[in-house]
């Protein structure tokens, strides 16, 4: 794939690359993932409740975890739904 | 010493006393257990998430506390599953970050950093600042026009602060007139600040006017007339940039044909419909925007200039202007000129729903 500088695309080449990932957790160095914080939690969870997956997110393999469970014990304690439309 | 958290919910059906009750026999319960108790939480009433016994809301509590050993969490589960007035609870050990993150939240660390009030606080510390150097900037100009020193430097370091606030738009209008502005005479400066009302009057004026940017020159040049008009004009806070002032006041002395004899006419009647100085003509059914240039170029610049010709005379002019204008019937553009001189326009509107495109039907 020789790329040149007279190649004319339909549409930008780049579309989908600007947005560089990363675990807010680790960046901001947020240490505890708070249960009883429905507000905070449903960043990481889809319009059903369910989890959304790391790659969507971006967190990293540990935090994920801790979200994860955090997630699981507020839905326990009625705090999130476990399954549901219009979530959000 | 471990740390634990226990969280439960408290059947709503109850009383207020038979609820609170319950979550203090909780505390006792941990308290003659040999725990210290960091905190004890009402959360209050809440709404659940999802249906417990048929029950959509609860009270929650928090109990945080600590115990050499963690014996007395099997007994104090036990007795929470056994207590039909707890639905749900929930224990769990913290680990460092969770104690910290506790205690932070407890001290109220943990939060938005509410971007809100600091916007309030640059809003305050701008419209403070400029509102001072407003009043100081209108003592100077009032009591002795020579005195420009402090604010003019005042009104310097405004622009920057103001212009970086204001809407993006404006902003880029205005970078360029502060370049070119700052170059010139100093005395502009003050007038920037004391413009707020100018500004209010034509801020339409200046994004219609982009011709503004070029007669800025002329600014300079009426630099004494300018001060002349902020005395008598009165000073508001200024919100916007003042650079738009500079454009605004050039636009408007320009615009006009004598600019002492315009801004006077400002100040009498600031905040009347001004587009470029003058009566907004479209507002007489029949006239609209082409023609209102055309009796604009033929030198009527307001109400009372229009309703004193005859029909036969604006026709003439309408005529000079081009032929596409040879059709109209200018019977009553003179009346309504008057009612709109007169400021009635309530009667002007009775006029116009009789008219059909300017004619009587």
């Amino acid at each position: 794939m020789a790329s040149r500088d007279d190649i004319k695309f339909l549409s930008n080449p780049n579309i989908g690359q600007a947005k560089k990932k990363y675990c807010r957790f680790r960046k901001f160095g947020i240490k505890h993932i708070d249960y009883k914080d429905p507000d905070f939690l449903a960043q990481f969870v889809n319009e059903q409740g369910k989890i959304l997956p790391r790659r969507i997110t971006g967190n990293s393999l540990k935090y994920q975890k801790k979200v994860a469970i955090a997630i699981k014990r507020a839905r326990h304690l009625a705090y999130m739904p476990y399954v549901t439309d219009l979530f959000k | 010493m471990n740390q634990y958290e226990v969280t439960f919910i408290v059947d709503p059906v109850l009383s207020g006393d038979e609820i609170k009750m319950a979550a203090e026999t909780y505390r006792d319960l941990l308290k003659d257990e040999g725990c210290t108790i960091v905190s004890f939480d009402d959360l209050g009433l809440k709404q659940l998430a999802y249906t417990i016994k048929k029950r959509n809301s609860g009270v929650y509590y928090t109990i945080e506390f600590n115990t050499p050993e963690g014996l007395v969490i099997p007994k104090l589960e036990l007795s929470l599953r056994r207590d039909e007035r707890i639905v749900r609870f929930l224990s769990v050990k913290l680990d460092k970050y969770g104690i910290k993150y506790n205690e932070d939240k407890r001290n109220g660390l943990i939060g938005k950093k509410e971007p809100k009030k600091k916007d309030e606080k640059d809003n305050k510390k701008n419209s403070g600042a400029s509102a001072k150097k407003a009043a100081p900037a209108k003592d100077a100009a009032k009591s002795a026009p020579a005195k420009d020193a402090p604010v003019k430097e005042a009104a310097k370091d405004s622009p920057a602060k103001e212009v970086a606030k204001d809407a993006p738009v404006k902003a880029e209008e205005t970078t360029k007139l502060t370049e070119t502005v700052t170059e010139k005479a100093p005395v502009v400066e003050t007038v920037k600040e004391t413009k707020a009302e100018e500004v209010k009057v034509t801020e339409k004026v200046v994004e219609k006017t982009e011709e503004a940017a070029p007669k800025v020159t002329p600014v300079e040049t009426k630099g004494e007339e300018e001060k002349v008009v902020t005395d008598k004009l009165v000073t508001e806070k200024v919100v916007e940039a003042p650079a738009e002032a500079t454009k605004v006041e050039a636009a408007a002395p320009v615009v006009a044909a004598a600019p002492v004899e315009v801004i006077k006419e400002k100040v009498e009647k600031p905040a009347f419909d001004v587009t470029d100085g003058g009566d907004n003509f479209t507002k007489i059914e029949g006239v609209g925007p082409k023609t209102h240039q055309v009796l604009r170029d033929a030198g009527l610049k307001r109400y009372r200039d229009l309703a004193a010709l005859s029909k036969d005379e604006i026709k003439a002019i309408l005529e000079k202007g081009g032929s596409q204008f040879n059709g109209f019937d200018t019977t009553t553009w003179s009346q309504q000129a008057q009612l709109a001189e007169d400021g009635k326009w309530d009667e002007l509107k009775l006029l116009q729903d009789k008219l059909d495109g300017g004619k009587l039907v």
